[in-house]
């Protein structure tokens, strides 16, 4: 067992060490995101909603990215909107995690009629333009920071839906399962003790790449006016107000804002890559 | 053939229940869900007068399942109900006006993500585990996470702005169109089907940016696809086979590229989606007179049937390409059958 087990060591090692190395870059990027905006009132002096200068000045020493066209600093506006782009996107994320995941777990573990009306539902769901649907429900409630985090949370309860259920099923005919169901463990106690654990690692693997996706469905929705109301900062808002701007060459006003609406969805579906090479590599070495 | 007759015909008739609950699913975010769409798109600040008058139009002020039967039964009809505003024109009439725009960015848009990647799929795939594999697959992770309006300005910027040699906003140039009538709204079909190749010319160049923009983010998913579709077919026997013949790489790549085709076919009417999101920003950004923008700026007029008009058109439109997908990919691939 030995040889054989660090023969498939060796056989992986390229992969491993390619795989360290999405999620190491990744997770610096990340963390680096969340620690400049949590940090935000220490590393600049000027508040994100207040005159701080002539309008529309060039990146300097003293404005790093420049003013916008309302004199605001452009840099303490992206410290201050990673916090709302940050903010919307981990609720957003969350709430769907905690609705669709228990879902796919009934669905798939009682099937018939019940499952039968959530798969379509959500499959139907899945299949429609997201930013669209997110649009619509943020229409409707109006633009505010609950909102747009009640609009992206919807839109993506499918993903976890489909993941749990797909596995609940796979996992629910195993012979452990049938053995604790033969023993006359409860339903409840089968889903939450036997079912659930063994989700967790792709669970955690669709969540980041998800957070990925959030981040840009939620500047999108910012992008087209329905999230959080100005001027509070946020990326994909500032986008759109610099985009006015364009033509006269204010670059600024658009280069950083959507630079880290990239940087921050990379940094997340890269950790989510890397994850999810390391624990497919992990399905791999116990086989 | 009969089995794909059965084939076609069961997959054509699920159809209908996943049209049923979008439609159902679209009712409820625009009707019942708490908050009134009406109030929450002029603002609290409207007279309730104003907005009472607005709902009654609207027929919001029915009970709800009164409202359901007249939503449903006008869609079946055909009926997308009036716009409110502006000569009160069939919703219909104005989705059809702006769709064309769409899809015209939507096809191109299309073409250059699948070039893309194909081109980046089959050399990551034919190089995988090496150092150009990973740059791609770097690539893939980057192109996706890139947001659509930045990469569209940042493009925007340079060539429009400082290199000044590409249009960066619209579908023509206005005085071309003057007395010129279109035949199916997309107007570089139609500029060679009249003849006006100095229309589509311009049309042309009026694409080059949006349909850039659109075909890199979405390249990125098809990169992965395709690699993992060729590692899987290179590994396989025919290959081997046709590799021991002597047969060379290129026409080898070649045998690989046909197979591994047919996968990437499944997932364009998942993508179609992921289009269509990609095309309301692409259009947002570039000033293109398509559904995207029509869409935003009846919100922003609170012109509610269409609102709604447009949404459920977007509902059956990707249930319709989902279909046809499916029923494309059962005729290339015998397997598939009941």
């Amino acid at each position: 067992m030995n040889i054989g087990f660090e023969l498939i060591r060796k056989m992986l090692a390229p992969w491993l060490k390619e795989a360290s190395l999405m999620l190491k870059l990744g997770l610096v990027i990340v963390i680096t995101i969340i620690a400049l905006s949590i940090t935000a009132p220490l590393l600049t002096q000027y508040s994100p909603i207040i005159k701080v200068g002539d309008a529309l000045q060039p990146p300097s020493t003293s404005h790093l990215m420049g003013t916008n066209n309302l004199g605001y600093d452009m840099f303490s506006r992206i410290l201050y909107g990673g916090r709302t782009v940050l903010t919307v996107v981990v609720s957003a994320t969350l709430l769907s995690m905690c609705i669709g995941v228990p879902l796919g777990l009934i669905s798939g573990y009682y099937g018939r009629i019940v499952d039968r009306v959530f798969s379509i539902v959500m499959d139907s769901m899945y299949a429609f333009p997201s930013l669209i649907l997110a649009l619509a429900i943020a229409a409707v409630l109006g633009p505010s920071m609950i909102n747009a985090i009640i609009a992206i949370a919807v839109v993506y309860i499918p993903t976890y839906f489909r993941m749990v259920r797909g596995q609940t099923l796979s996992i629910k005919s195993l012979l452990y399962v049938e053995a604790a169901k033969a023993i006359g463990a409860k339903d409840s106690r089968i889903i939450i003790k036997h079912i659930l654990p063994n989700l967790l690692p792709t669970i955690i693997v669709v969540f980041t790449m998800n957070i990925a996706d959030a981040i840009l469905t939620e500047a999108g929705l910012s992008f087209l006016g329905f999230s959080v109301p100005p001027p509070t900062p946020d990326w994909g808002a500032d986008l759109r107000a610099g985009h006015e701007y364009l033509l006269a060459g204010y670059w600024w006003l658009v280069a950083f804002p959507g630079f880290m609406i990239m940087l921050l969805a990379a940094g997340f579906a890269l950790v989510g890559e890397g994850l999810n090479d390391i624990l497919s590599l992990r399905g791999a070495e116990k086989r | 053939m009969a089995a794909l007759r059965t084939y076609i015909i069961v997959r054509t008739l699920m159809t209908i229940p996943i049209v049923f609950t979008l439609l159902t699913i679209v009712f409820i975010i625009l009707r019942v869900m708490p908050g009134d769409p009406i109030t929450a798109m002029v603002g609290m600040k409207a007279p309730p007068e104003y907005i009472e008058r607005l709902k009654e139009e609207a027929g919001l002020n029915k009970p709800y399942h009164v409202q359901y039967m007249d939503y449903i039964l006008g869609i079946i009809r055909g009926d997308f109900g009036r716009s409110l505003i502006w000569g009160k024109r069939p919703v219909l009439a104005e989705i059809f006006d702006h769709l064309p725009a769409t899809i015209e960015l939507t096809i191109f848009g299309f073409i250059v993500s699948i070039i893309i990647g194909l081109i980046t799929g089959t050399v990551a795939g034919v190089k995988c585990y090496t150092k150009v594999d990973t740059t791609l697959r770097l690539y893939s992770i980057i192109a996706y996470a890139l947001f659509i309006p930045w990469l569209g300005m940042m493009f925007q910027l340079i060539f429009g702005v400082y290199l000044k040699i590409l249009p960066i906003g619209g579908r023509i140039d206005p005085g071309l169109t003057v007395g010129w009538n279109t035949v199916t709204g997309l107007y570089v079909l139609d500029g060679i089907i009249t003849g006006r190749y100095d229309i589509v010319l311009n049309a042309l160049q009026h694409l080059i940016l949006p349909s850039l923009t659109l075909g890199i983010v979405l390249s990125g998913a098809y990169t992965r696809l395709v690699r993992a579709n060729m590692i899987d077919v290179l590994s396989q026997d025919f290959i081997r086979a046709a590799r021991a013949r002597g047969l060379s790489e290129l026409k080898v790549l070649r045998h690989a590229l046909k197979n591994a085709f047919i996968p990437i076919l499944t997932m364009m009417g998942l993508q179609f989606a992921i289009l269509l999101t990609g095309a309301v920003l692409t259009e947002t950004t570039f000033s293109w007179p398509g559904m995207g923008t029509f869409l935003l700026e009846r919100i922003k007029y609170v012109d509610y049937t269409t609102i709604q008009g447009t949404i459920v058109f977007f509902a059956i439109f990707v249930s319709v390409v989902n279909l046809v997908v499916d029923i494309l990919y059962a005729l290339i691939d015998p397997r598939i059958r009941y």
